[in-house]
């Protein structure tokens, strides 16, 4: 973590020497735990179960893949839409309406000048966050900035709601350790944020609570946009009609201001039993993500189900979820850090020809 | 200990500020959203009724053909902020709305698209539409309010 002295993240030699169990750490959608002793009382025995549960042991490079795949991901997600966040500088001063932080911090927009530095710096920062280099401080400050940055572009008038699961990522991963592998700082073992080689292979509960939590923030964010359906349009919603009429009424305003939209939509008007069938999946999908914290096979068919919504949601509705349609959001349930290996072994096996 | 207080601090703040916005209203018109916490209101309002109401703006030619301005024209790549700016134009008034329609007409007299080269005229309209009777084509007109119109001049 980046954090004053006394490190909080830095362990003591007990820790170290529990850290040093590489061989059945488990994966963030496993509720499987060691026994540790405790207190024999019913709270001793929830707070164990808690612990067990929270600070699992995870490898360092897990936490690590998780930084290079996000991070990556909003980097390349920024740099290819600048002329989008570019286009915010110029917005007329009265559809400011600021959200989120904002509100508080910000009650006026900023002029073009600072809106254009803010994104350079959110996109420069991303750079080291990335590649793990003075983590310390580049960690919280890209997370930061993206924030400020997003909730900026989220500040006109219109909440979209394609970022939250990327930013609180983000931000997770900025306050913790997630340098001490695979990154520029655990290369240089004199930096105080670095660990050293062997703690790159150890696991360790700070690299473990992390990874967990950005698993229940994944599993909220959809058990509540499951929620809101029923809180607002009661089990109405169901029934198919009222999707269909949001697909509906989606496509024909897209039509009417010009924009791209599903083709597909206008000649499945007709077919009630379908939207049905989808607006029972979509419910189950986002009501049922609390499955996938009971283990890593679970984890999978979920996330096949919900990738599979959304991209049914871009065929009907030419609505894109890219943090979600590419896995990136579900990267967490998995372990992330073991496939580069595996690629490499399968490439050893299969040389494609030359 | 102190790697482990900073773990459930942290840990109890995120979960409960991520699950907190379940206590917002959810209902229109009083619903209540944010960024990045959210209850994630999209696509749960009630909608027995495909009925669409929506502000556009659209491009005119001679011959009264008409094109439906796109987002890029009006604000950015984004077709609901698009939306959002002609909706706060036009609750701000008519001058707003005549000096909105005064700039989309210079975007589309400078705009090097083909479409745009024939529009002489650009509007800014309320619409009520039904949807699935729009979407299938079997009703294109619906009923448009005209807020403001103004000519596309183009220097020679």
């Amino acid at each position: 973590m980046n954090a004053p002295s006394p490190d909080p993240h830095r362990p003591n030699p007990a820790e170290q020497s529990a850290a040093k169990q590489t061989a059945a750490e488990p994966d963030a959608a496993s509720p499987e735990r060691p026994r540790t002793p405790g207190d024999h009382s019913w709270f001793g025995r929830v707070g164990a179960t808690i612990d067990r549960y929270w600070m699992a042991p995870m490898p360092a490079k897990r936490l690590a893949a998780l930084r290079i795949a996000i991070g990556g991901f909003v980097l390349l997600y920024l740099v290819f839409r600048l002329p989008y966040w570019l286009s915010y500088a110029h917005f007329d001063p009265y559809q400011y309406q600021p959200i989120g932080l904002l509100a508080w911090l910000l009650p006026k927009p900023l002029v073009p000048l600072a809106v254009q530095g803010l994104i350079v710096a959110t996109i420069a920062c991303a750079i080291p966050f990335v590649l793990g280099w003075r983590y310390r401080v580049f960690g919280p400050l890209f997370a930061l900035l993206l924030l400020a940055t997003l909730t900026y572009r989220n500040s006109w008038g219109m909440i979209f709601h394609t970022e939250n699961l990327m930013v609180m990522h983000i931000l997770v991963l900025g306050l913790v350790r997630a340098a001490d592998a695979w990154s520029l700082d655990a290369s240089r073992p004199h930096v105080p944020s670095a660990a050293t080689s062997d703690a790159e292979d150890s696991a360790h509960s700070r690299y473990g609570w992390p990874i967990r939590l950005m698993c229940w923030i994944v599993v909220i964010a959809y058990v509540l946009a499951g929620i809101a359906k029923l809180r607002n349009a009661g089990m109405e919603w169901l029934w198919g009609d009222e999707l269909r009429n949001h697909i509906a009424i989606d496509n024909a305003r897209k039509l009417l201001l010009g924009d791209i939209y599903s083709p597909i939509a206008g000649p499945l008007m007709h077919f009630d039993v379908m939207y049905r069938i989808l607006a029972l999946l979509t419910v189950a999908a986002e009501l049922g993500a609390p499955l996938a914290l009971l283990g890593r096979r679970i984890a999978a068919l979920w996330v096949v189900v919900v990738i599979g919504f959304h991209i049914g949601v871009i065929a009907l509705m030419m609505i894109m979820f890219p943090y979600q349609v590419f896995g990136v959001a579900f990267l967490c349930f998995f372990r992330p850090e073991r496939w580069p290996a595996r690629l490499r072994a399968r490439l050893r096996r299969d040389p494609s020809p030359s | 200990m102190a790697g482990r207080l900073y773990a459930y601090l942290v840990s109890a703040v995120v979960l409960v500020a991520v699950a907190y916005p379940v206590t917002w209203p959810v209902a229109w018109p009083n619903a209540r959203d944010s960024f990045p916490l959210s209850n994630y209101p999209m696509f749960s309002r009630p909608l027995p009724l495909p009925s669409l109401q929506l502000v556009y703006a659209i491009g005119v030619e001679r011959d009264s053909t008409r094109h439906h301005l796109p987002p890029s024209v009006i604000a950015n790549e984004e077709v609901l902020q698009a939306r959002a700016v002609l909706a706060q134009t036009v609750a701000r008034g008519e001058a707003a709305s005549l000096a909105l329609c005064q700039q989309l007409a210079e975007r589309v007299a400078a705009s090097a698209e083909a479409s745009a080269a024939d529009i002489i005229e650009v509007r800014i309209v309320t619409g009520d539409h039904d949807a699935v009777a729009y979407l299938t084509g079997d009703d294109r007109e619906g009923r448009e309010r005209i807020h403001s119109f103004c000519p596309v001049e183009r220097t020679p």
